[in-house]
């Protein structure tokens, strides 16, 4: 068996192949969002103790 | 092989029941401004969804419709040889992990949103902003 043949899914290529690709923007994107909403949250909390610092 | 990619198969159709309960949650979640009523509101509804659970495992053996009886869970040795079931579990752990750390993740988040006027989330970012 060659690359080629390994390739080509016998014929399924589209749905093994697409699957694949789907697995994986899926699996980077939610990474990538939890994390984003980490920071974006220790920001929101930095600024609210900040102001709640200057107004006591 | 099962030659279709839909059929009203006893699996597909209680799966695609579980999908509606998960957009169902997530249109709940967004459609309640108070984020603690949302929750509790969503909380009680996957409770309810949970009766969806069993249903899903024995409709291969209750209806005997496309999908094929369980091959895994089951009392006798998996009818999966061991070149397709060792890759398969392998992969079935790593989502799991994976689907634990992402759940962690966005707790944390929630759980530091939540409790901001309590004084040990105080502490730790006036702590953080002192060093």
């Amino acid at each position: 068996m060659n690359w080629s043949d390994f390739f080509a899914m016998g014929g399924y290529a589209l749905y093994v192949w697409g699957s694949y690709a789907v697995a994986a923007i899926v699996l980077i994107g939610n990474i990538l969002v939890a994390r984003s909403r980490a920071s974006r949250t220790r920001e929101r909390l930095e600024e609210f103790y900040r102001l709640k610092g200057q107004s006591e | 092989m099962w030659g279709t990619w839909w059929a009203w198969d006893a699996r597909l159709t209680s799966e695609l029941i579980l999908f509606f309960l998960y957009v169902g949650i997530m249109a709940l979640e967004a459609s309640i401004d108070d984020a603690k009523r949302a929750a509790r509101a969503c909380a009680i509804l996957a409770l309810v969804g949970v009766v969806n659970i069993p249903i899903i495992h024995f409709s291969v053996e209750w209806w005997n419709t496309l999908h094929q009886p369980a091959s895994i869970t089951r009392a006798a040795k998996p009818a999966i040889h061991p070149s397709i079931l060792i890759p398969l579990l392998t992969m079935a752990v790593a989502f799991k992990l994976y689907y634990v750390t992402v759940l962690l993740m966005r707790m944390r988040s929630d759980i530091l949103e939540r409790e901001k006027h309590t004084t040990w989330v105080a502490e730790t970012f006036q702590a953080r902003a002192v060093k």
